[in-house]
């Protein structure tokens, strides 16, 4: 018995110097293979050398040889509460006030954004969300509101508290849906892996929709490759390649960011998204193609 | 390469060492959620007569548990997967099907029960969540479709894919808002500490709603205790107790079981709700109160 109490101690001791060592050591692997380009000129340079973005997630896989899967005991910290920064409707921040934006269009796609943008002018528009639709991937990139990140070592949830919108990417080495059985997704089919703290996704599947309000649309062949970094305490960086040959020339690269909101009393919470729970804040498509508020239905309640 | 080989070597020494007795791990683990609550449901019941509220109820739990312990990630409960909720469509999963139901009602909700059911018998029913409204807590334990439990040493996800309803339960030691700043919610406010790898939960700030289709109403003043922990690898139970004094005579003690679904080749993905999407599946609440599908709106594109 007392043998067996002072093997027990022994283990402990023992159990926790190896994990410890082994723990710097995992600290020490955890240093990313994949090496970004700083300058955008590169990072867009690297997009256009992959003909799709299946091959430029291969490439980043190559290069992380597979990835590896996440330490559990040592989960990269990205909880808190988030907001994306930047100018709202632009899905380049680098768009800045320029009525069009960076991307390489098709001259079909090219028409259609010129289009809407003339009518916006005119204020004729009408947003899909409008009808409490959910916004979809890519799309999901640039919306207001909070969101959340919960990393956990086989499957990372990508948060968006607007409708409740949820992005589930899957790193258990897990393949895609198999082509027979593929349909178009709002959020799409994303899987992953990670390299040291960056997590590379790549996401297809999706349906046809718009960057946002004032950006260009996107067909059903689009597809995207990410790679999400925390590079501070409060910043999430996501580097976000999409390929969609119907209506980008070329993969449009483009930089996302989340900062953490300060909560230090911890009464910011995220609650569940009802969109329809106000009748009054119903819109309709007229049949210009504008937005118009339902008929109001006040009654003194609601005073 | 040298510090490599020794740590390895350390690390081997002490698995080595450990293999021949080391005690198990997840039974301890689990010892102190299975002493936190008793085991028969007559004794469950009682707990839940014990204490006049809800807060009370799990301030008791919290003082069994010795304050609970932060869960650590080199020892988390291993919860993933894809579950669905397992027994009869009703709140409490044991009720008979010919019982209106196990919870002692006040007469004014009995009488509404009576009253709807004998309407459901004549085919006269209105789902609040036609209108794509989320089920609300507690009916998210009751609701169909597929779940998954995240846990995370701070926080623990309760999700359920219909209309993607998640529940947040805070384990970082906060508290409920303040009462200046509560107001009622689909979910409520849910906080919550461990006992071991038992998560137990306090939810306040409920809007009224029902249990189920064919189940109570309850009212806004609803509180809840939940004791929720795996039982087997393809089981998760959660013992809950639910307090309304608007409604219910007695605390109404249930237990919900959620089963494993199987997904050996990962093919089960959960995908976005969107409860709008098909308007031919509107359903409008009709004058005498019954469930009808807005006009059908097929197109030749629906033939596809």
């Amino acid at each position: 018995m007392f043998a067996n109490v002072r093997c027990r101690k022994l283990c402990a001791l023992l159990s926790r110097v190896g994990v410890a060592a082994l723990g710097l050591l995992t600290a020490a692997a955890s240093f990313a293979a994949i090496e970004l380009p700083t300058e955008k000129a590169a990072l867009i340079a690297l997009g256009e050398q992959h003909r799709t973005a299946w091959d430029l997630y291969k490439d980043f896989s190559t290069q992380a040889k597979g990835g590896q899967r996440l330490n559990p005991a040592r989960l990269p910290d990205w909880t808190g509460v988030y907001s994306r920064s930047g100018i709202l409707f632009n899905w380049d921040q680098d768009q800045g006030r320029n009525r069009m934006p960076t991307a390489k269009l098709t001259p079909e796609y090219e028409r259609r954004l010129v289009t809407k943008l003339d009518n916006i002018a005119k204020g004729i528009e009408f947003d899909n969300l409008s009808n409490c639709a959910p916004p979809g991937h890519p799309r999901w990139m640039t919306e207001p509101f909070l969101r959340d990140f919960v990393v956990t070592p086989d499957q990372t949830y990508l948060i968006n508290e607007m409708v409740n919108d949820i992005r589930r990417i899957y790193t258990d080495g897990r393949e895609h849906t198999p082509e027979a059985d593929r349909y178009p997704l709002w959020n799409g089919d994303s899987i992953g892996f990670w390299d040291g703290g960056k997590l590379v996704i790549h996401t297809n599947s999706l349906r046809s929709g718009q960057y946002q309000r004032t950006q260009p649309e996107y067909s059903e062949q689009v597809e995207t490759v990410e790679i999400w970094e925390k590079i501070d305490d409060k910043t999430l960086l996501a580097h976000v390649w999409v390929y969609d040959p119907p209506s980008l020339a070329q993969p449009w690269y483009s930089k996302h960011t989340y900062l953490k909101l300060s909560n230090e009393d911890k009464s910011l919470r995220i609650r569940y998204w009802d969109c329809g729970e106000n009748q009054n804040n119903t819109v309709i498509q007229t049949e210009n193609g504008s937005s118009q508020f339902r008929d109001f239905t006040f009654t003194d309640k609601d005073n | 390469m040298r510090a490599e080989f020794l740590a390895t070597l350390t690390a081997a020494l002490a698995l080595a060492a450990c293999a021949p007795d080391a005690p198990p791990q997840a039974p301890a683990a689990s010892a102190a959620s299975s002493e936190l609550v008793p085991a028969d449901r007559a004794a469950k019941v009682a707990l839940g007569l014990e204490h006049s509220t809800a807060a009370d109820l799990y301030a008791a739990l919290k003082a069994r548990a010795n304050g609970g312990a932060p869960l650590s990630l080199d020892d988390m409960p291993d919860w993933t997967g894809l579950w669905q909720r397992v027994g009869r469509p009703f709140f409490d999963p044991e009720q008979p099907a010919d019982v209106l139901t196990t919870a002692k009602l006040k007469p004014e909700p009995l009488a509404e029960l009576s009253r709807r059911r004998e309407l459901s018998a004549q085919g006269i029913e209105y789902d609040p969540i036609s209108d794509c409204g989320p089920p609300g807590f507690p009916r998210w334990l009751a609701i169909p479709f597929l779940r998954e439990f995240i846990v995370t040493p701070g926080q623990t996800y309760l999700f359920s894919e219909t209309v993607n309803n998640m529940r947040r339960v805070y384990t970082d030691g906060r508290d409920h808002p303040s009462a200046a700043d509560a107001y009622a919610l689909d979910y409520g406010d849910s906080i919550g500490f461990w006992s071991g790898h038992a998560l137990v939960i306090h939810t306040s700030q409920v809007k009224a709603g029902i249990f189920h289709r064919n189940d109570p109403q309850y009212s806004d003043s609803l509180e809840a205790v939940e004791v929720w922990r795996k039982t087997d690898p393809t089981t998760v139970q959660a013992d809950v107790w639910v307090f309304d004094p608007v409604t219910l005579e007695e605390p109404w003690y249930v237990q919900q079981t959620y089963k494993q679904v199987p997904n050996p080749d990962g093919l089960v993905r959960i995908g976005y709700w969107y409860c709008g999407e098909n308007p031919n599946n509107a359903v409008e609440k009709t004058d005498e109160g019954t469930s009808q599908f807005s006009d059908f709106t097929f197109t030749d594109r629906d033939n596809r």
